[in-house]
């Protein structure tokens, strides 16, 4: 329980009482314009640590402040941690990286009680879960039982061990990795896992000319990963201004008609949840805010629709035993999102 | 409305159409066309479920052949075959309509309409095969539409097709959808009758007419021939004074104002001499053609009044006798151009003159006639003088006529001492003391003229005029008459500018031969009384109106359409050139083509107005109807990008609905669009005004639409621009050349 | 319009606007009623009754209506082809066909597009009935392919009987897609032996880092102090840790022989195919059980696979490995 003390600690997720519901009467004085030096310095800082990536430092941007959690889907080498790490010192948390393998249990990830043997007593040892920024490297490793430990506690935002009940720091962020080419010994998660990630994102290969310079001088790369640009306290006032930024009811109307589209989609066997609609809405907010507005437009959906919304569906393909590619599920989503006509 | 019974009554109305052209122009007893017409009637409301019915099928196939058998013995017994082929051609339908199943059949019952309407040009067409002909226009391109797209939905998804969905595509489930035709389509399907009359007029007046003639029908078979004949037979009923059917029509060159109402003119046909108890016959049936070396011929030598022309317009009628006024001099027919402009053809016409002075022509073409009259309103005696074997058969009378006649004759006239007075004594005693009436039960006696003269005193025309014609005969001087038989009439048409004469005002006179100090020559007497020597009273109010409507109408149709000839075709060429030419040689004479230039331009300007505001309005409240409830501001901005979107699409430029406005104004942007920038600043503002709570201020959208306005005149700059640019270059290659 | 080519002068554009490249057709209705018009023509000539030129000038104008809006109907209409994700032989599919109406106003009505594939007869069609101006409509039709191997689709043909039935108006438009036929399957009951080799072991279970558990045993110096049961070791006295087993299976190696004869008769060819089927099913008979394979032909091309990157690897290849001449000079290798 010591450990778990010495970790910092930070008020409840509450956000200050704002009505940040639709009647533009009490909203006009709620709203605030967002705060665009701030978000365009973080946006640079951890930009500059992966250089000509500015879709993915986005996206991943746009997950921290949706209070969600991201997914990498790449292969080895292009950036995910150094991504992580960014993110992470950017918002001065704390980052801690496990790497995941076969052999690794539930303790391994969320911490364990320990019998001291000379006290005669369970001594909490606290997993590496407990930090502001988790980096979990190739989770697909992992057996499944111990992914869903660790997603567990990601969507409850609280870990039991041994009847305690320990909440996770505030902001708490995962960054998990997954190596899309690699299959042998691996456990893919179920879309009821992937779920709770609020967005997929591949970060692909610098451009040509980025590879060229960091090729000639090497450590540019790592450089400034260092830099603080917000205190944990700033990101979460950060994450309620983003929770404020308001959705017109026909963008509302627009998401429920993706989600609807996907639910009957002769393209898909399983549609999009309830919570991947609540968080398509909640990713388009985070987007707005980081494009400094106050409001939601139809681009936000359109653009996050495929990040969002193509792990938390199953082909119909694939209930016919077929193994379908991560292409084809975004595909599948893109040619939905293109059927449906964008509210004027 | 459902597509199932769109199509159903569409077919209906052409069929009955059909049916309606066939039986009013086809001259079919009575009983057959008012079954036909009660068959058909029946058959389109029998419900489509009998359809499927084992009988009905039965029906189907067997109905016809039975039909076919019929009428094949009745063409054995002897009826008449173009009767017994169109009473199959209409029976026929009859059972299609009833048996129908699907739409190879309603294409069937379409191509019988069809072949009804060709067969109702063959067999003539009066105003009402004209009105059903509209009617078939109007009709026929909706009705083949919707056939079509039935028999497509027939043969794509007859077997259990499915569609992405999974349930199955059934054609009765298509039949009942309310979504395949709306009342847009009825209304544009409708509206294609424009251009098919317009282009169906033209052809109609441009086609040449050749007249090759190598097929004769027996066109005209009396079905519209009026019903003036060319024997007065006291024995029989009487023409009868109620018929309205219009027998001839005349316009007045001299026409008062107001026109007169009623204008009752003795319009004279033909007249008998020999008398045989009963019925008055001609004795010789010599004619003499008249020279015909002009296009008017001289009749009677009196001088013409100056403008006193009389236009008549005949229906054809048998026998083809022309009906003229009271001192007509000289009768012209319509001049006819030839195709080249210069020569006048000479009139087809021969006319020839009968023994009683009744004017004949051949009857060609069964279009009845037109000519013209020159007649004197108060004529000086004519001095023609008759031969004695005329005068001769002018005083012949049958042996069985009743003494007590004459006797009755000598009565009236013993207070005179001329003939001529005998003849007014006799003329009035028979007007005061005789009653008029066309139901006299005199015509079922032996001697009918005796029971009319002293039992029954009453009878009509025919009685009167028989009646003085025999007296005059029998006076102790007699007098040598004749029964002259024509119209009385007519009623002025407030449409048509003419006087309608109809069979119902046919009348009969008496003509007496005098010589004496007033004269040499026939005088006319009218001994009818006043009542029945009138033309029939016109029913006044709504259906007076309707009545001038239609005949006005009737007369187009048969002018302009029916005798529509080599001769008129000749004559709208040569109008269409003259007009060009007199534009051509001076545009600035006519004052009038002028002003009808302005107008049309006006007109055409104005209409494009309106079009550019029906457009611009569609735009701006959108296509898929009204916008769901928004926010006023929202609204106003949907509003904004929709004028957008209208200014885009003059450039060519659309967006596709999956495509949000700041996709398209980056689209732009990447591809460097002239008007990108534009369109990103409206973009944004639009973003603002829609989405955000703030909104924007008044000035932002002031900017966003001088924006849009911009982008529409940027339009015409582009046109004016890349035309001068062209102009450049056309005269650098000119330079070039010259060189 | 996708296909067509772009004209670029203005009156390049209008000649294009007033004759499109287009092919006629009559329909049986059309020659009827054609032939009635030439009827009536000829009657109204030589009869000179007015009437006639009416009822002929009636004709003539549904005639040129007829091929006014079938124009209409027939433009401003893009059509896209979907394929399936898979296609195998044997086993039918359903190719999507989506046509886009791009007018503003006017519905297209009966519409029948045509896919057209390479080399093969055009029998596939789609109808549809009526497509509103700016909406799409989607249709399908089924297919069996009977050859694995690349399918090209060229283009379509669309066509139109509208307004009337008269005549059938067509255009081709150009919209290239290609679609990889697998080959057949058919099912297998493992473990069979045949031709290729085959190292048959049940599924056995030996102590390893796996997820199972076996057991529980003492802990000894040196083994992983994460498996430790706490609870047990407090209870006992010692540590008590668990004891995992792994399950383990070598790899299956199927063999394609693809050596072609100089001259390949059609009976060496059908052979051909049926050891393709056979290698299919086998392939994907186990990987279903969980198996890996190693796929390897005559002409040096290995190919492996297994249960996580299921099964459409595996039968791509298949679909797409041509019988090689016998002389190996130039190895194949699939993607």
């Amino acid at each position: 329980m010591a450990a778990a003390r010495s970790l910092p600690r930070f008020p409840s997720a509450t956000c200050p009482q704002g009505d940040d519901t639709l009647n533009p009467m009490t909203a006009v004085a709620a709203i605030q314009t967002p705060n665009l030096a701030q978000i365009c310095e973080l946006r640079e800082t951890v930009s500059s640590a992966l250089e000509g990536k500015e879709e993915a430092v986005e996206l991943a941007l746009t997950a921290m402040l949706a209070r969600g959690h991201l997914l990498i889907e790449d292969v080895p080498g292009v950036g995910k941690t150094t991504l992580a790490r960014a993110l992470a010192a950017a918002v001065g948390g704390e980052l801690r990286r496990v790497q995941f393998t076969s052999d690794m249990l539930p303790s391994d990830i969320i911490g364990v009680s320990v019998y001291d043997q000379r006290r005669a007593e369970f001594v909490f040892k606290p997993g590496p879960i407990l930090a502001n920024v988790m980096l979990a490297d190739e989770i697909n490793r992992a057996s499944p039982r111990t992914q869903s430990a660790l997603l567990e506690a990601m969507n409850e935002g609280q870990v039991s061990i041994d009847g305690q009940t320990i909440p996770l720091p505030d902001p708490f962020f995962v960054i998990a990795t997954q190596n899309p080419t690699d299959f042998a010994g691996t456990f893919p998660l179920p879309e009821s896992q992937l779920d709770r990630f609020l967005l997929r994102l591949r970060i692909g290969y610098p451009p040509a000319q980025v590879e060229t310079r960091l090729l000639l001088d090497g450590s540019s790369r790592t450089r400034k990963v260092d830099q603080k640009v917000l205190s944990p306290e700033q990101l979460v006032a950060l994450q309620c201004d983003v929770a404020r930024v308001t959705v017109d009811p026909t963008i509302a109307g627009y998401v429920h008609a993706v989600v609807h589209a996907t639910r009957t989609s002769s393209l898909l066997s399983l549609g999009v949840s309830t919570r991947g609609a609540l968080s398509l809405v909640a990713a388009a907010k985070a987007r707005a805010h980081l494009r400094g507005r106050s409001y939601c437009i139809a681009d936000d959906v359109q653009d996050l629709a495929v990040h969002v919304l193509a792990h938390r569906v199953r082909l119909a393909s694939q209930a016919e035993g077929f193994w379908a590619t991560r292409d084809e599920h975004e595909a599948a989503i893109r040619e939905i999102v293109g059927k449906i006509p964008v509210p004027i | 409305m459902r597509f199932g019974l769109i199509h159903r009554i569409f077919t209906n109305v052409l069929a009955a159409l059909g049916i309606f052209a066939l039986v009013s122009t086809a001259s079919l007893p009575v009983p057959t066309n008012i079954t036909m017409c009660v068959a058909i009637a029946l058959a389109m409301i029998a419900p489509e479920s009998w359809q499927a019915r084992p009988t009905i099928r039965f029906l189907s196939s067997l109905a016809p052949i039975v039909l076919f058998a019929i009428e094949v013995v009745r063409l054995l017994m002897g009826v008449s075959p173009i009767d017994v082929a169109i009473e199959f051609a209409g029976f026929l339908q009859v059972v299609r309509v009833l048996t129908r199943r699907g739409a190879a059949h309603d294409q069937q019952i379409i191509v019988l309409a069809l072949l009804h309407f060709i067969a109702g040009t063959v067999l003539g067409g009066s105003l009402s095969y004209g009105v059903c002909f509209i009617g078939f226009v109007l009709i026929t391109p909706g009705a083949l539409v919707l056939s079509h797209l039935r028999r497509e939905v027939e043969g794509n998804y007859r077997q259990g097709a499915r569609d992405r969905t999974g349930l199955p595509v059934d054609v009765p489930r298509i039949l009942r959808s309310r979504r395949v035709v709306g009342s847009g389509f009825l209304g544009a399907t409708v509206l294609l009758a424009l251009p098919m009359l317009a282009f169906t007029g033209a052809l109609f007046v441009l086609f040449p007419r050749v007249g090759l003639s190598f097929m004769l029908f027996n066109a005209n078979r009396g079905s519209r021939m009026i019903g003036f004949s060319d024997h007065v037979d006291l024995g029989q009923v009487g023409t009868l004074r109620s018929d309205p059917a219009v027998a001839l029509r005349f316009h007045l060159s001299r026409l008062p104002s107001p026109p007169p109402l009623v204008f009752a003119k003795r319009l004279r046909g033909t007249a008998f001499d020999t008398y045989d108890g009963k019925a008055w016959s001609r004795s010789t049936s010599v004619r003499a053609p008249l020279a015909k070396n002009l296009n008017c011929v001289r009749t009677e030598y009196v001088q013409a009044d100056a403008d006193s022309a009389i236009q008549f317009d005949v229906e054809p009628l048998d026998p083809p006798v022309l009906f003229l006024p009271e001192g007509h001099a000289e009768i012209c027919f319509p001049a006819q151009p030839s195709v080249s402009r210069s020569d006048w053809q000479l009139t087809r016409v021969e006319l020839t003159r009968g023994s009683e002075d009744d004017y004949r022509y051949a009857n060609s073409d069964g279009h009845g006639i037109q000519y013209r009259v020159l007649h004197a309103e108060k004529p000086h005696q004519i001095r023609t003088t008759i031969a004695g074997s005329e005068i001769v058969r002018h005083l012949t009378l049958p042996s069985n006529v009743s003494p007590r006649i004459r006797e009755l004759a000598l009565s009236w006239t013993q207070n005179a001492s001329t003939p001529r007075s005998k003849a007014r004594l006799i003329e009035e005693r028979l007007k005061r003391d005789y009653t008029y009436d066309t139901s006299t039960p005199s015509g079922a006696f032996p001697d009918p003229l005796a029971h009319f003269l002293f039992e029954s005193r009453r009878g009509h025309c025919e009685y009167f005029s028989t009646a003085m014609a025999v007296m005059l005969r029998m006076l102790d001087v007699p007098v040598p008459s004749r029964n002259v038989t024509g119209f009385v009439g007519g009623t002025y048409n407030r449409f048509g500018g003419f006087y309608a004469v109809r069979e119902g005002d046919a009348h009969s006179w008496v003509e007496g031969y005098f010589e004496d100090e007033q004269g040499v020559g026939w005088t006319t007497f009218d001994p009818t009384p006043v009542s029945g020597a009138q033309p029939l009273a016109s029913p006044t109010g709504v259906q007076g109106y309707m009545r001038d409507l239609v005949d006005a109408m009737a007369m187009r149709w048969n002018r302009y359409v029916v005798s529509y000839s080599q001769e008129t075709q000749a004559s709208v060429y040569r109008e269409i050139l003259l007009a060009f030419d007199r534009r051509r040689s001076n545009a600035t004479t006519s004052q009038g083509w002028r002003t009808f230039q302005r107008g049309a331009v006006v007109l055409l300007v104005a209409l494009g107005l309106v079009f550019l505001y029906l457009r611009q309005r569609r735009r701006q409240t959108g296509p898929d109807g009204p916008l769901p409830p928004v926010r006023k501001a929202a609204a106003t901005a949907a509003s904004l990008y929709r004028q957008l979107e209208g200014a885009l699409l003059e450039h060519g430029i659309t967006r596709p609905l999956s495509v949000t406005p700041n996709q398209l104004a980056k689209a732009l942007g990447e591809e460097s669009h002239p008007l990108a920038d534009e369109v990103n600043a409206v973009t944004h503002t639009y973003e603002r005004a829609r989405f955000s709570v703030a909104g924007v201020s008044d000035d932002e959208l002031r900017d966003a639409k001088r924006r849009i306005s911009l982008i529409r005149k940027r339009s015409a700059n582009d046109v004016r621009l890349s035309e001068s640019a062209k102009k450049q270059e056309a005269e650098e290659q000119e330079g070039n050349a010259g060189k | 319009m996708s296909g067509d080519a772009t004209p670029s002068t203005w009156h390049q554009r209008l000649v294009r606007w007033l004759k499109p490249p287009r092919r006629l057709k009559f329909t049986r209705e059309g020659k009827f009623l054609v032939g009635t018009t030439l009827g009536v023509g000829f009657a109204a000539i030589n009869t000179g009754n007015n009437l006639l030129y009416l009822m002929l000038g009636l004709l003539l104008s549904l005639i040129v209506l007829s091929g006014v809006l079938s124009e209409q109907a027939i433009r401003g209409l893009v059509v896209r082809r979907r394929l399936p994700m898979r296609a195998q032989v044997g086993k039918p599919h359903l190719v999507e066909i989506e046509i886009f109406n791009t007018k503003l106003r006017m519905p297209s009505y009966a519409i029948e597009v045509e896919d057209l594939r390479q080399g093969q007869p055009a029998d596939k069609r789609c109808f549809f009935l009526k497509i509103s101006p700016r909406s799409s409509q989607v249709a399908a039709y089924r297919r069996t392919p009977a050859r694995r191997g690349r399918d090209r689709h060229v283009g379509f043909r669309i066509a139109t009987r509208f307004p009337f039935g008269l005549f059938e108006k067509s255009r081709e438009v150009l919209a290239e897609d290609e679609l990889v036929i697998y080959p057949a399957t058919d099912p297998i009951a493992l473990p069979t032996l045949s031709g290729t080799h085959w190292y048959s072991s049940d599924a056995a279970i030996r102590a390893g880092f796996g997820e199972d558990v076996i057991g529980i045993k003492p802990h000894r110096i040196g083994e992983d102090m994460r498996d430790v049961l706490w609870r047990k070791s407090a209870a006992a006295g010692q540590l008590v840790i668990r004891e995992r087993g792994v399950s383990g299976r070598p790899d299956v190696q199927l063999v394609l022989d693809v050596r072609a004869p100089a001259v390949a008769s059609v009976e060496w060819r059908d052979a051909f195919e049926a050891r393709v089927r056979e290698v299919a099913s086998r392939a994907v008979a186990h990987l279903r059980r969980g198996d890996r394979i190693v796929l390897q032909t005559t002409a040096a091309t290995r190919f492996r696979a297994e249960r996580a990157t299921g099964i459409d690897p595996v039968l791509r290849f298949l679909a797409l490995v041509e019988p090689a001449p016998d002389d190996p000079t130039e190895p194949r290798r699939s993607e």
